[in-house]
């Protein structure tokens, strides 16, 4: 028919460079993969080890683990047990006020044609770039007037001024990529739009408001300067709760790794839960 | 009586949030930068005095001069490091493939890391007795064992900037790949055909169609980087000295430290314009038809 | 200039074995179509000859010189994607320039072969546009310019009329069969749609499964089919294929109707023959009769459908014929155009 065959041929032979450069790609993935877990896992580390095997580095990698310190910062004066009671409950407060408001946002502004529409869109988005200063400043002084300050409510409310706008953004993509004739189908069938919002839209964008309410849990969880010039004993959440370990002893680092860990690893297991979505949404704003 | 139209009900309430929480803050610090308030002396804000916070800034406050070129240097730095940083990551792990599935994954940790954590981690690192980082960079760099990273003004702002970049280089990374992606293959494809080396794909196609993504992430960025507050508090505490503290963080101080109010909100206000401008540009590079 | 070899080419993505011990040569000059549905490995064979994909096994040669370490952009082939692949950010000019401007051809060369390629392809008014300013149409003839800007030492084409309508199409494959003859290089088509194979092929190679079916000239494939796959997939309308079963001197369809034509051995078997070698005759010579289905005027012509135990089989007749559904009609073959196919393996069953 054609030429003989030659079975068994490899098809491809890499030549010496080519192999050099696999290799020093690999390298640098491992470089990268490097920079980001040791850091990590060193604070890992801290966090098992008595004080003197803190304050040397001879006893870097082998010494005896122990759970003190994961003990100790629960007790007095540390507390962090209600720092995370009070970090849950605003974390929780805040994206279950945003969510709905936010969803209700998104469909009107991914459904709806109205005047104006683009600019209040555009403002809503443009409102994450006020500096943080700037809004906590007048709060700080109302909140004072109204005996708010230090109170896990206040707490709420300035962290949906960063919330918010995020979720509207986020969740109006989702809502977007739910096909329209969905919606209609549904109309045609006899739902009204409250119904077709609850029980067509949500549930189609329903990974997609899970990510906004991971995102937006992230972010009011980490939050770190509204709640160090709001609260003050009552509202400590974490992120403050670690600054507390920077004591006139001096800072106690066994601790804070203890305490970095309670902070982070909630964090790491939502994330990695909804890494998908949670990539996608990131950076589809970017790049669409 | 007329029937509210849907799209209204819709959006009253995370509009009117919007605007409480974020449009009324805004006017209230402008107006609050006109005025004078020592909150130490008096509960209630003091007389209107013009410009005259602004003007204080700018003639005879060398403290804020100084944020400003910290903030410059701060941003630039960073902005330049993180971009580098994204693209090469990003152009390494995007083939497909079992390691740089699990670097994509791993992209997502530092992001959701508590930027105070982060900074109170490099703090620990660069400690000069036990800390990890401070002794490997001397065993790789001698001429920097047995500099005192967070008392050196230089070193102090290459540590700020260090940790500000690692938490943030690996959600940029995330942007780019997502970019990178967006690019249609078939047009990589066509330029080797056509005859480019990998260098000549990259520079004649994927970079100039790459550029939207790459002035989103330097915009994101530069904003990220004018708010970063928490990693510098909890890293080198504006120190030393004023070394590092940018102008979010001297806001911070002339009003929680001094309580200066309406000084403080001048002060915020320019920082806030800065920040207004770039959000336009943001807008325009994201939404552009 | 440039004969192509394959042999023994294996290609694997993980477990999915795509192309499977491929032998084709591809002589200096011709035209030849890897033609199949999607998914039997034709754009595969296709993106090995330029490098990007690298085959699991096997060897690609040009002119008898093993390739398969030659990376794509020292292979000096040209390519014509699905989609184009044109370049978004560069002018219509600029993107036909791409290639000479990689080859160091200096500015003012260059500016004269870019304008005769636009000439050959028609774009000369649209060379300052941008690609999203063109229609499809006109893309399509962008990338064809930039593939024939320079004289590659093979061409290659990835179903470059798919996304272009009906139409538009007819004339752009005119085109590029005028342009394949003036230029006469080294070609291989790879196409779904078996009009473009049969007018476009000097050799057609059917694919499926990763497996070259049949490789000869379109009207040995249309007239000689090797297997049933073949006969199924070329013609328009496809060749009738019934499964049939010998029964003493004929054939007996599933569901029982009986066929009166003599089987080339017993056992299974599967029917072949197309609506134009079929003719409406009076019962007394029909080889089965059976009620008609479906009427369809075509224009030039008419297509009764009957139904064939479990199978819908088309008979074309003349163009003024007119027949009520369920008219019972008698049907007859021609016995020269009648093919005989293995019913389990496909495999042609001569007489």
């Amino acid at each position: 028919m054609s030429a003989a065959s030659v079975p068994g041929v490899p098809g491809y032979r890499a030549g010496p460079a080519e192999r050099a450069a696999g290799w020093l790609r690999a390298l640098a993935v491992f470089v990268i993969i490097a920079a980001i877990l040791l850091p990590i896992f060193w604070i890992v580390l801290t966090a098992f080890k008595v004080p003197r095997d803190v304050y040397t580095l001879d006893a870097a990698l082998w010494f005896a683990p122990t759970l003190e310190n994961l003990r100790t910062v629960f007790e007095h004066p540390w507390n962090l047990g209600s720092k995370i009671v009070n970090s849950v409950l605003v974390a929780s407060g805040t994206v279950l006020l945003a969510i709905p408001m936010a969803t209700m946002a998104a469909y009107a502004f991914a459904r709806f044609e109205f005047r104006g529409k683009q600019a209040l869109f555009l403002v809503v988005i443009a409102s994450q770039f006020i500096p943080a200063a700037v809004i906590v400043l007048p709060y700080f002084l109302m909140f004072k007037q109204a005996g708010m300050l230090d109170t896990r409510s206040a707490l709420v409310l300035v962290n949906l001024s960063i919330v918010l706008p995020y979720a509207v953004w986020m969740i109006k993509g989702f809502i977007d990529a739910v096909p329209v004739e969905m919606e209609e189908s549904a109309m045609v069938d006899g739902a009204s739009r409250a119904r077709v919002i609850t029980e067509i839209v949500v549930p189609a964008a329903l990974p997609g408001i899970i990510t906004a309410a991971v995102f937006g849990f992230t972010l009011t969880w980490n939050e770190f300067l509204f709640a160090l010039i709001i609260s003050k004993q009552d509202a400590l959440t974490l992120p403050i709760g670690l600054i507390g370990f920077r004591t006139d002893r001096g800072d106690l680092w066994e601790l804070m790794a203890a305490g970095g860990i309670l902070i982070t690893a909630p964090m790491f297991v939502v994330s990695l839960l909804v890494h998908r979505q949670f990539i996608g949404s990131l950076t589809a704003g970017a790049v669409r | 009586m007329r029937r509210i139209p849907p799209h209204v009900w819709l959006l009253a309430p995370a509009l009117s949030f919007v605007a409480a929480m974020a449009l009324f803050p805004l006017g209230y610090s402008l107006v609050l930068s006109f005025r004078e308030w020592k909150l130490a002396a008096s509960g209630a804000p003091g007389a209107w005095v013009g410009l005259a916070n602004y003007w204080l800034l700018v003639s005879d406050d060398p403290e804020f001069l100084e944020a400003l070129a910290a903030t410059a240097v701060f941003v630039a730095a960073d902005v330049i490091a993180t971009l580098a940083i994204a693209l090469g990551a990003a152009l390494l792990i995007k083939r497909a493939g079992r390691i740089n599935s699990l670097a994509r994954v791993l992209m997502i940790l530092p992001f959701v890391m508590s930027p105070a954590l982060i900074g109170i981690s490099f703090r620990f690192f660069l400690n000069p007795e036990f800390g990890i980082a401070h002794h490997l960079i001397g065993m790789l760099v001698p001429a920097l064992a047995g500099r005192v990273w967070l008392a050196d003004p230089t070193l102090a702002m290459i540590a700020v900037i260090a940790s500000d970049v690692w938490h943030w280089a690996p959600y940029m990374t995330l942007v780019v790949l997502g970019g990178l992606a967006s690019i249609p293959q078939e047009t990589e494809e066509a330029a080797r055909v056509d005859g480019a080396s990998p260098w000549a794909v990259f520079r004649d196609v994927t970079l100039p169609q790459l550029l939207p993504v790459l002035g989103v992430v330097a915009v994101l960025k530069t904003v990220f980087a004018l708010k970063a507050f928490d990693t510098i508090y909890t890293l080198s505490n504006g120190g030393p000295g004023t070394a590092t503290q940018t102008l979010a963080y001297f806001v911070y101080q002339v009003a929680f430290n001094h309580y200066d109010m309406g000084y403080a909100a001048a002060a915020a206000y320019v920082l806030t314009a800065a920040l207004l401008v770039l959000s336009v540009f943001y807008l325009r590079l994201v939404f552009r038809k | 200039m440039t004969t192509i070899t394959l042999s023994g080419i294996d290609k694997s993505f993980g477990a999915v074995r795509i192309v499977r011990d491929l032998n084709l040569t591809v002589a200096d000059r011709e035209f030849l179509v890897l033609l199949g549905p999607s998914g039997c490995g034709k754009t595969t064979t296709m993106r090995m000859v330029a490098g990007l994909e690298h085959p699991t096994l096997g060897e690609i040669a040009f002119d008898g010189v093993r390739i398969n370490e030659v990376p794509t952009q020292r292979r000096d082939v040209a390519m014509v994607f699905q989609n184009y692949g044109l370049y978004p950010h560069m002018s219509v000019a600029q993107n036909i320039a791409y290639p000479l401007k990689l080859r160091g051809v200096p500015a003012a060369e260059r500016e004269r072969l870019v304008a005769r390629a636009a000439e050959r392809v028609e774009l000369t008014p649209y060379l300052a546009r941008m690609p999203r300013e063109l229609s499809g149409g006109q893309r399509q003839r962008v990338a064809l310019a930039r593939s024939i800007v320079r004289k590659p030492r093979v061409f290659l084409m990835d179903e470059p009329l798919s996304n272009l309508d009906a139409k538009l199409r007819v004339v752009a494959r005119a085109q590029i069969k005028h342009l394949a003859q003036e230029l006469e290089v080294t070609t291989i088509y790879v196409t779904h749609d078996q009009v473009e194979a049969m007018t476009l092929a000097h050799r057609v190679a059917v694919m499926r499964d990763g497996v070259i079916h049949q490789l000869g000239a379109p009207a040995e494939i249309y007239n000689d089919p090797a297997d049933a796959f073949v006969a199924g997939f070329i013609g328009n309308p496809a060749m009738n294929l019934v499964d049939v079963e010998a029964e003493g001197a004929g054939v007996r369809a599933e569901g029982g109707l009986a066929i009166a034509l003599a089987a080339p051995r017993p056992g299974r078997l599967t029917l072949g023959a197309r609506a134009e070698d079929m003719r409406i005759v009076p019962a007394s010579e029909a080889h089965f009769q059976a009620p008609v289905y479906t009427f369809e005027l075509l224009g030039e012509a008419t297509m009764a459908t009957v139904m064939v135990g479990h199978t819908l089989v088309a008979i074309k007749a003349p163009k003024d014929l007119r027949l009520e559904p369920d008219t019972r009609i008698g049907v007859r073959f021609d016995p020269a155009r009648l093919f005989w196919f293995d019913a389990a393996s496909g495999a042609r069953v001569r007489a």
